[in-house]
């Protein structure tokens, strides 16, 4: 690809998104390809016919150094992510604060240039479509509204760029079950932006919840509410 | 008229409509049902009365959508003419079949988790 189209690509999103969505076309990839960033890793569904192109794209994002994380896992003792990691062919591990969801709040925020204003609009008014209109402003207005399954009495807050929380009543108080993240297609790693615009994101986990709610929990990772990336 | 809703990374939102008399594009349709099922899609089914089912095979000869059954509770037992007219049942025991000409369907693609 020469500097100039580069360059062109990178000026305007919006052209390199109708790029894009030709050669999904081209390749019946109905829903489109996911928009690379540099710098964020875009972790696709396995099945996708573009894994291994992105899986490329992620490899090349620097760890710094040496450093090659071995494992991570969370330690509810100390209330955050332990990392194993080579360096210079040394095993060590560390910390990963995790007190707060800050550092992931703005690093969705710095995938929001991945988006186009004209699909969020158009995916509002399917919601529109989808939700009562009382249900619909409370959307508007916070990014997240209720909803309760008729099949299995939980209630789900369906949230604008954060996992879909699930709660039922417990002893006269309301528990929160688990929080439940998916994304059709891929996502930003470290961050709850995923390729769709949010609203599509949530018009997903809404369907999948209306339509067949067994299936939503089995595909959805769950996070449990004390993890930063709950989002709670 | 059939319509086909999905859920687009790059262009929005995008319904497909096809007119299920004109014979290449009711088979074009038929084709990218099938093609989407085949991929992982997850095809839902929007009813009258504000259900939503997910599609479980797709029937390209008759042109139907098979759907889980539903279970019949008191309420859907009871005949009531201001209801909004369900779906066609199909013979097969533990699927309802829905017509492509007359279902009103949205696409979500494969989950990559988050």
């Amino acid at each position: 690809m020469s500097q100039q189209l580069r360059q062109r690509l990178a000026d305007d999103p919006d052209l390199s998104r109708s790029l894009l969505h030709e050669i999904a076309m081209k390749g019946k990839e109905y829903c489109g390809l996911p928009f690379p960033l540099d710098g964020h890793k875009l972790i696709v569904e396995k099945r996708h016919p573009a894994y291994e192109v992105f899986a490329d794209h992620n490899a090349k994002i620097a760890l710094g150094g040496d450093l090659k994380i071995v494992n991570t896992f969370w330690s509810s003792h100390k209330r955050c992510e332990i990392v194993i990691y080579d360096d210079d062919g040394k095993r060590k591990w560390g910390y990963l604060p995790g007190i707060h969801h800050l550092d992931q709040d703005v690093s969705t925020m710095g995938c929001s240039g991945v988006w186009s204003v004209e699909s969020e609009l158009k995916a509002m008014k399917l919601l529109e479509t989808l939700v009562p209109a009382h249900i619909f402003r409370m959307y508007f207005m916070t990014g997240m509204f209720l909803e309760t399954s008729e099949r299995s009495g939980v209630t789900y807050i369906f949230r604008r760029l954060k996992p879909t929380v699930a709660i039922r009543p417990h002893r006269n108080r309301m528990k929160i079950l688990t929080c439940l993240c998916l994304h059709p297609i891929g996502y930003y790693a470290d961050t709850w932006a995923g390729a769709m615009v949010p609203t599509d994101d949530v018009i997903a986990h809404l369907l999948m919840m209306r339509g067949d709610e067994p299936m939503f929990w089995r595909k959805a990772n769950h996070i449990p509410a004390y993890k930063p990336n709950a989002g709670l | 008229m059939g319509s086909l809703n999905y859920l687009s990374v790059n262009a929005g939102d995008i319904t497909l409509s096809f007119d299920t008399n004109n014979g290449p594009e009711a088979f074009r349709a038929k084709e990218i049902i099938e093609d989407m099922l085949k991929r992982g899609y997850a095809l839902f089914i929007k009813f009258d009365d504000g259900r939503f089912e997910r599609v479980r095979s797709f029937d390209s000869s008759k042109g139907e959508y098979l759907i889980a059954g539903i279970e019949k509770t008191e309420s859907n037992e009871e005949t009531n003419e201001k209801q909004a007219p369900t779906p066609e049942v199909g013979p097969r025991r533990g699927r309802k079949r829905v017509k492509f000409e007359t279902a009103n369907v949205t696409a979500v693609a494969p989950t990559a988790g988050g």
